[in-house]
């Protein structure tokens, strides 16, 4: 008997539109647990090297965890992954919402997708029935009309759709996969690979209760924290301002990315503030399954000229900047239209705000010409511009097209020395956190093997002082002694060594950084006494922090045999030099000599090789990862 | 002097206002009126004098306003 996990994992070949179950053995869940770990797994023991990530051969990993559909709070998440077509390493994305959660209930801890089809077709998984049905129908179609359409045919409107819009079918390689038209798996453009297997969704239902090991236990804890996060100060001001809260610090400091990353001065700041979003765009807030923070916005407008449709949620922090200051943009009712246009279409709003802030600069700078725009004034600040593109963009015309590669390939296509002007690691756009202030976070952006992403570790200001939370409620870990934000020498490596593998066993195990240490009240001990409720194992922190690391070395050697190097773990220029404009002018640059002393002490922390950051046979023996070490022998 | 704090973000909430106003009758460092004012350090990211971002150590010599902005995480 199997408790937190079915047993269950579903494969399916959409070319040959089979499909069988799985049943692994215990000891493969107590190895890899659920997310990422689970599809690193299929991703290399299945894929061959160098495939095309647009191509059949690509795999496509949709992965809950072995705890996901508990009623513990602020664990709804799930990962999908493949090989990216943005950046061409090992690919993922979580998302929060309701569907992985149902995929659980509906029997299953993981489906791996393999071949493509030749129509468009949709997957409906009722109670462990799978059925491949057609969805030339739906295909071209927004993600609104496509949900509605799915529930309608389906005759069940407590169906959860996992599903892309035109920007996965047209392969823009930052196309995303939403849930419940508002939870994305957001980076990495694995909305391309679902669309280019001619995947339009995944409706799943589950109607049986996921059977835990000890229900008691985990609902007594549920309720501990539950009171406790809806006392807290921080998930208040989640709940009332949400993600958005953080644009006040940013743009009174003077550190709002703006104008592509040329200044984090944006004169215009107070109107994409939290306070200004509350009273001119906010109709509501909506939460995820078992959460009750319920920090997600929902925006809507409604003027003669300009509508956006609630029912896609509403910009948080990183779309408000991406979109918005980035692009020169201080209106915020245009950027949740840019923000509807990216949600119903599935595009990444990171990358869409940094592709045109991009393109945006080549335009001052005579790179780019009204010719090469189709007649488009593309200025920093032409909020209609930002419309246009995003149109362009997803359907794939004119400079759209171009664009629609993501900024690395656009700048190679454009030459004339526009390199300069794009801010990416591994291919990825740099998301909307500076870390001339968190340098912590840069390095994370560097060593990200999924390319540069604010979600990869805890962020430094939560271990800056002897009595701030992540060193109060983490001295578990090893965590003692504070450091300051700014800081790069040895503490900070050996922070965010720990920090880094803590934050990917979230990412394995679903669960949300709103909801546990450092930041808000759901304790390392909490979240141990819920997976041990839920699986009956006695589990420690000592074995998950190893799930952890086996899963990043995993995704280590991933990138290895697909020819990345040590090269790769690098921060984009514009770091090492000084903000310029508002009150951190003149400061702040990173050396760049100290950070990559950094890189080389993680290396060697990881017990990978310092040179090359390739992990050693030993760290492989370490982890169970023996039947890797041929592939770094090589 | 008077020194009025302004608490952003999720401060208001911990500390139950967003306006704290005290007085002092010399120069007092940002330290010394966050510990007056029973505010950890350890819950402030940005401190905001004016146009200026400055640290702790900082002397208020006139009456000022002096904004803090809380710790900032991902997301």
């Amino acid at each position: 008997m199997s408790y937190g996990y079915t047993g269950n994992i579903l494969d399916i070949n959409l070319s040959s539109k089979k499909h069988w179950v799985e049943h692994p053995p215990e000891d493969f869940y107590r190895t890899y647990w659920g997310g990422r770990a689970i599809g690193l797994y299929y991703m290399l023991c299945q894929m061959k090297p160098h495939i095309d990530p647009l191509s059949p051969d690509n795999l496509l990993i949709f992965a809950p965890s072995v705890i996901t559909g508990t009623p513990a709070p602020a664990i709804p998440r799930y990962t999908v992954c493949a090989k990216s077509p943005l950046t061409g390493a090992q690919g993922e994305a979580e998302a929060g919402g309701w569907w992985g959660p149902e995929l659980k209930k509906a029997g299953f801890d993981a489906i791996v997708i393999k071949g493509s089809s030749k129509i468009p077709v949709y997957l409906w998984i009722k109670d462990g029935q799978v059925e491949i049905k057609d969805a030339t129908h739906l295909w071209g179609k927004d993600t609104g009309t496509t949900q509605k359409i799915i529930k309608e045919e389906l005759k069940d409107d407590k169906v959860r759709i996992a599903q892309i819009g035109p920007a996965g079918e047209n392969l823009v390689h930052f196309a995303n996969i939403v849930n419940e038209l508002k939870h994305f798996n957001g980076r990495n453009g694995l909305g391309a690979v679902m669309g280019s297997k001619k995947l339009k969704a995944i409706a799943v239902r589950g109607t049986k209760p996921i059977e835990l090991y000890n229900k008691e236990r985990v609902s007594q804890t549920t309720k501990e924290i539950t009171k406790r996060v809806m006392d807290n100060p921080l998930s208040r001001d989640l709940r009332e301002l949400g993600t958005p809260a953080v644009v006040r610090g940013f743009y009174e400091a003077g550190c709002l990315p703006s104008y592509n990353w040329t200044t984090g001065y944006f004169k215009e700041g107070e109107n994409l503030t939290a306070e200004t979003y509350n009273k001119t765009i906010l109709k509501g807030t909506k939460g995820c399954y078992a959460c009750p923070i319920r920090c997600k916005r929902v925006a809507e407008v409604d003027e003669p000229n300009l509508k956006v449709d609630p029912a896609y949620g509403g910009p948080e922090y990183e779309t408000i900047v991406s979109l918005g200051s980035l692009c020169g943009i201080s209106n915020l009712k245009y950027i949740a239209k840019a923000n509807e246009l990216c949600n119903k279409y599935t595009m990444d709003t990171i990358s869409t705000g940094m592709v045109i802030a991009f393109a945006m600069q080549c335009y001052k700078e005579g790179l780019l010409t009204k010719k090469d725009t189709g007649g488009i004034e593309l200025t920093f600040g032409n909020k209609e511009a930002v419309l246009k593109m995003i149109e362009k963009i997803v359907h794939r015309e004119g400079l759209g097209d171009l664009l629609s590669q993501g900024s690395y390939l656009a700048a190679q296509k454009i030459g004339k020395g526009s390199k300069k002007f794009i801010h990416q690691v591994k291919g990825q756009e740099i998301p909307m956190h500076d870390p001339r202030l968190k340098t912590g976070v840069g390095l994370q952006y560097a060593l990200s093997d999924y390319g540069a992403d604010h979600m990869k570790a805890a962020h430094d200001p939560f271990f800056k002082d002897k009595d701030s939370v992540g060193i109060k409620e983490m001295k578990g870990l090893g965590i003692l002694e504070p450091v300051s934000h700014t800081d790069i020498g040895e503490k900070k490596v050996t922070l965010f060594k720990l920090l880094d593998i803590y934050w990917t066993v979230f990412d394995i195990l679903g669960v949300c950084d709103f909801g546990y240490v450092p930041r808000s009240v759901g304790t390392m001990e909490e979240l141990l006494e819920i997976i041990c409720a839920a699986t009956g194992w006695r589990t420690t922190w000592f074995e998950l922090m190893q799930v952890g690391e086996r899963s990043i070395n995993m995704a280590r050697i991933f990138n290895y045999r697909e020819g990345f190097t040590s090269k790769d773990d690098a921060l984009p220029e514009v770091f090492y030099q000084d903000f310029t404009g508002g009150s951190l002018d003149g400061q702040g640059a990173i050396n760049k000599k100290d950070f990559k002393k950094a890189i080389r002490l993680r290396y060697e922390l990881m017990g990978w090789n310092p040179d090359t950051g390739i992990p050693t046979p030993a760290k492989l023996i370490e982890l169970g990862l023996d039947w890797l070490i041929e592939e770094v022998s090589r | 002097m008077k020194i009025i704090i302004k608490l952003e973000g999720y401060l208001k909430y911990k500390y139950s206002s967003n306006i704290l106003e005290s007085n002092y009758s010399k120069p007092v460092t940002i330290r010394q009126v966050l510990e007056d004012a029973k505010i950890s350090s350890a819950d402030v990211f940005f401190i905001k004098v004016g146009d200026l971002i400055v640290k702790e150590d900082y002397l208020l010599t006139n009456s000022n306003e002096v904004k803090l902005f809380p710790i900032i995480g991902g997301g």
